[in-house]
């Protein structure tokens, strides 16, 4: 685990991350990591996304879910593939972890029948919150609670 | 901009004629209007000066936030004596047309003894905040919202959705992938399209939507979780 220069604890977590969206043609290099939900048998891939408002859950994944369905607050988000209509649902999601612990979050995501291009942790409903840290010489993506979100 | 959400509770409120309502004293407690726009300036210090912004006509929110909401701002402060949404529930689903051939009779309000709060503008603030992408602005306002709106729903739900995430440590680990995605990039292309379920190099199942894989997989004894994965 990575500690400050005090030996106290800056990450609690540490697993292997994809730098390309496994078994895609898409070239370029980007940061998928391991999460999982509540409502499937195994874990699923998402983009880290530091340019993205909120976290987005494929439709696929948010109908197993029960999220396409819920009642929450109605919005439209800019994506690669023009504003999108959807809505912002509260659920509880994991990043899982291949060394030390895991971390549980109850968030925000954004999900919409029509978004089929895949999971994404955006930075201000959920990575401004954690800290993390990823190493490109050996794909480790490391993570932990901030100092007050920690409990 | 504004008027391009589907929100239907939104729309109904672009659309809406401005009632007529009586003028509040001043100084009154106000929401709406001249307060949001000082909160956009100084939100943590707006509301301690509410006397003075009670009693200012000029508005200037609309300019800042909603420029296509004029509809919704009136020359001076002002206060329903009803609550919102049931003059929203009242008097929307009546036709247009209907609506501009019946006078307004604000006589017919009940007389309440502490009037209500016209949270609307404030709502339609903050959507449009996050409608553009601003949360760390819309959580301000939110956190800055004085607490007699806080109970109100909409104002719940885009509290609750606008909340950080709890974080919790869980002692819970999965296995090292590397064989997984491994085995998608030199097979995913057979499968591009479709749900694959794999365990090590093992493919478990393939099917072409989520449900399907997760029925294959109902009847299975799994090693271990199993790496879900749509190929695009």
């Amino acid at each position: 685990m990575l500690r400050r220069p005090n030996g106290a604890n800056f990450t609690i977590g540490r697993s292997l991350y994809s730098d390309r969206s496994p078994g895609s043609e898409e070239p370029t290099a980007k940061v998928f990591v391991k999460i999982a939900v509540e409502a499937l048998p195994g874990p699923i891939m998402a983009q880290l996304d530091t340019g993205a408002a909120w976290s987005i859950l494929d439709a696929d994944i948010a109908r197993e879910m029960a999220l396409l369905d819920g009642k929450g607050e109605q919005t439209r988000i800019s994506t690669r593939l023009g504003r999108v209509l959807g809505r912002l649902e509260r659920t509880s999601l994991e990043i899982l972890a291949d060394d030390g612990e895991s971390l549980t979050l109850q968030a925000t995501v954004w999900v919409s029948p029509e978004w089929h291009a895949g999971n994404f942790l955006g930075y201000a409903g959920l990575l401004q919150h954690i800290r993390f840290a990823i190493d490109p010489s050996d794909n480790s993506f490391h993570f932990g609670p901030t100092q007050e979100a920690a409990q | 901009m504004l008027t391009d959400t589907a929100d239907p509770f939104v729309q109904r409120i672009l659309h809406r004629p401005p009632p007529a309502p009586p003028k509040p004293p001043r100084g009154d407690l106000l929401l709406g209007h001249a307060l949001l726009g000082a909160m956009l300036v100084e939100a943590p210090s707006a509301f301690e000066r509410l006397g003075a912004i009670g009693s200012s006509e000029v508005l200037f929110v609309n300019d800042i936030l909603m420029p296509g909401a004029n509809l919704l701002v009136a020359e001076e402060p002002r206060t329903f004596t009803q609550p919102a949404m049931e003059m929203l529930a009242r008097e929307v689903p009546a036709p247009a047309s209907t609506l501009a051939a019946k006078p307004v009779d604000a006589r017919a309000r009940p007389e309440s003894p502490k009037p209500e709060h016209d949270i609307r503008p404030f709502v339609l603030a903050v959507r449009t905040l996050i409608e553009n992408e601003r949360l760390t602005a819309a959580r301000q306002m939110i956190d800055a919202a004085p607490a007699y709106i806080l109970s109100d729903l909409l104002v719940a739900r885009l509290r609750s959705v606008l909340a950080p995430p709890v974080v919790k440590r869980v002692q819970k680990r999965d296995i090292d992938r590397s064989r997984e995605y491994e085995w998608l990039r030199t097979h995913g292309n057979e499968h591009r399209g479709r749900w694959v379920a794999l365990v090590g190099p093992n493919l478990l199942a393939s099917a072409p939507t989520l449900g399907q894989l997760r029925q294959q997989l109902q009847d299975m004894a799994l090693p271990n979780a199993p790496l879900l994965h749509r190929v695009d």
